[in-house]
């Protein structure tokens, strides 16, 4: 009994586990892993991906997926850059979150209401919004340090990096939304069994919408960051978030099929990418190599999810 | 109600070829050399490389895939058959480097076949395909531009209209293989049913295995043909490719969602995407800004896809 309850814990908690074990070794390895400027590192890495990647479970608990991130957040931080130099700060944010929202409806209009793969639509967004972003800056990168934003974007409070504060911010309002509220609830709902859903008079629609302008407003709010943090806008920002971004959910243990996940999970999904890229790079592992990883982590986490799915349905719990 | 569904339909369905047309008709209106004999070789070449791949591509998208896949592997493909017809000759080099486009597409199959994946699950796992491809394409090169140096079959396959002729000829073969045989309505079936076909005695997971090999193999092909054709590569030779034969597949009228279309429609297909391609080159517009375009056409085939048929259900147990 006692046993079994130990497997049941290190089944449910197997990220946490893989995390300890990295952790541990990379500590015996090599002396620079475990120090306080590592770890600060390490958060420093994960803050602007991982404010993404807590949309992303929002989309991936209601079923839904969205490859189109990654090329938003470019045209953000070109978008920010370019304005706060010319129409001053509030300008630039607004505008930028404006972009978010109106992207993320976009998407989320196709979706829900024209029935069309999320997979294709933002697929096709994810194109558009590249062009876009290469035509505005005929692909090469804008600088502009402001002094104040570069600041902001660099700074630290109490030992903490501000961009790692905004991170914990979106972490902790992500999973009391899921966790509290109606529209948590009704996400669950949705991504679990969606005619069901649909009988018990939760407007679908309206959920798979929202979920798209929830990941448009996030990602340019990362990406606001992004431009503060490097003060630069570049057409090649993003070009692996929505593919480590998905890998940190399903690591995690959110599944694609819908339904279930939350934030904490997402949380140490997104810590063990960052823990174990961070490894590799200390280990001096070449850039290539690691996307070689990226991809390899994908299919892997992918190919078990869709195992452990069929394997709940047949056991009948779905 | 019936019958105006049924206009809207059927204007829906050619709705594409108008536009073309008027766009067609308007190009060259604006530029004469669009349509003059030059332009048009032109254009059948560069339609061949676009044109292959999309052949691998309606296999899978028949079936209720996708492969984003295909332009890494051409990328790859491209190293590899430089490096091995200046070490080894012109016979082994070309079977070294298809026999890396079938492993790479063979890996992909078994893997979806393994966990019977969807269309998320293959989106999913050929992304992750793609990176893993173009990473090690720049890992072989060193990240180096290579010329060719060699002259014979394979520096031959990509000059005059040889191009084309590997195109018609493949794109034959395979219209014969999907539509006469019983390897060809299987896979039909396995689109548009793969429930149904399981439990009626078809090897699915064979099936997946198969079509995902083929689109390896055959992107493959497109890969040195486009090498051969220019007669260098890069570890970036290939990128977008896979979104122009994804692009002509829906654009032509290949569903996708499995089960449905012909390589009729995929050559007609091919044909709009390569003229929209050379049309918007001669107007003056970039490679950046005709990424939008493509973006909007995607979608937009898609849409129109989704407004011929009647509002399906969603399939049952479909991911995402």
């Amino acid at each position: 009994m006692n046993r079994h309850k130990l497997v049941h814990l290190l089944k449910n908690n197997i990220v946490v586990v893989a995390l300890l074990l990295i952790v541990a070794v990379m500590a015996l390895v090599s002396n620079t892993f475990l120090t306080a400027a590592n770890i600060q590192n390490i958060f420093g890495q994960i803050a602007i991906n991982g404010i993404v990647a807590f949309g992303m479970t929002y989309a991936i608990i209601c079923g839904e997926f969205d490859l189109s991130c990654g090329s938003l957040l470019a045209v953000v931080t070109i978008l920010f850059i370019d304005l706060s130099k010319r129409a001053g700060i509030p300008a630039a944010v607004l505008v930028c979150l404006l972009t978010g929202f109106v992207v993320g409806l976009v998407n989320g209009l196709l979706v829900s209401k024209l029935k069309i793969s999320a997979f294709v639509v933002t697929l096709g967004m994810m194109v558009a919004l590249k062009g876009v972003a290469l035509s505005y800056t005929q692909g090469k990168p804008i600088n502009y340090i402001n002094d104040s934003l570069y600041a902001f974007g660099n700074g630290s409070l109490w030992g903490i990096q501000n961009i790692v504060f905004f991170f914990l911010i979106v972490f902790v309002a992500a999973e009391i939304i899921l966790r509290f509220t109606k529209f948590g609830r009704n996400l669950y709902a949705t991504g679990g069994n969606q005619t069901a859903a649909k009988m018990a008079g939760i407007r679908v629609d309206f959920y798979k919408t929202s979920i798209f302008v929830i990941i448009g407003l996030v990602t340019a709010l990362a990406g606001i960051i992004m431009a503060c943090r490097t003060g630069a806008g570049n057409s090649l920002f993003g070009g692996d978030l929505s593919m480590t971004v998905v890998s940190a959910v399903v690591i995690g243990g959110s599944s694609l099929s819908g339904g279930r996940g939350n934030a904490i999970k997402t949380f140490f999904g997104m810590l063990v990418l960052g823990v174990l890229f961070n490894a590799l790079m200390i280990l001096g592992v070449q850039a290539n190599w690691q996307d070689v990883i990226k991809g390899a982590i994908l299919i892997l986490v992918i190919a078990l999810d869709a195992t452990f799915a069929r394997g709940r349905k047949k056991l009948g719990r779905a | 109600m019936q019958n105006k569904n049924r206009i809207g339909g059927f204007l829906a369905r050619h709705a594409i070829l108008i536009v073309f047309a008027i766009l067609c008709i308007a190009v060259a209106i604006i530029e004469h050399r669009f349509v003059s004999l030059q332009n048009i070789r032109n254009i059948l070449n560069q339609i061949s490389v676009i044109g292959i791949l999309s052949c691998g591509m309606t296999f899978v998208i028949v079936s209720g895939y996708i492969n984003l896949s295909v332009g890494s592997i051409m990328s790859i493909v491209g190293i590899v058959v430089l490096k091995t017809v200046a070490s080894m000759g012109d016979a082994p080099g070309l079977l070294v480097a298809l026999a890396v486009g079938v492993l790479v597409g063979a890996v992909t199959g078994i893997i979806m076949s393994l966990i019977e994946g969807k269309l998320g699950e293959s989106f999913m796992v050929t992304y992750g395909m793609q990176s893993v491809c173009a990473a090690l394409a720049l890992i072989v090169s060193g990240g180096l531009f290579m010329m060719s140096t060699t002259t014979g079959v394979f520096s031959s396959m990509g000059t005059g209209l040889t191009p084309i002729y590997i195109f018609l000829v493949l794109i034959v073969l395979c219209h014969v293989f999907l539509t006469q045989t019983v390897w060809g309505r299987n896979i039909y079936f396995l689109g548009a049913n793969p429930v149904a076909a399981k439990l009626s005695g078809i090897n699915t997971r064979l099936y997946i295995t198969i079509v995902f090999t083929l689109c390896g193999f055959i992107s493959a092909l497109a890969g040195i043909v486009l090498t051969s054709r220019v007669a260098s590569a890069n570890p970036n030779a290939g990128v977008g490719y896979e979104l122009d034969a994804i692009s002509a597949c829906v654009v032509g009228g290949v569903s996708m969602k499995g089960g449905k279309g012909t390589f009729l429609h995929t050559l007609k297909g091919v044909v709009i995407i390569g003229m929209l391609g050379n049309a918007l080159n001669l107007l003056g517009i970039t490679t950046y800004p005709q990424m939008i375009v493509k973006g909007f056409v995607i979608v937009l085939a898609v849409s129109m896809d989704a407004f011929t048929r009647p509002a399906p259900s969603r399939k049952v147990g479909e991911a995402a």
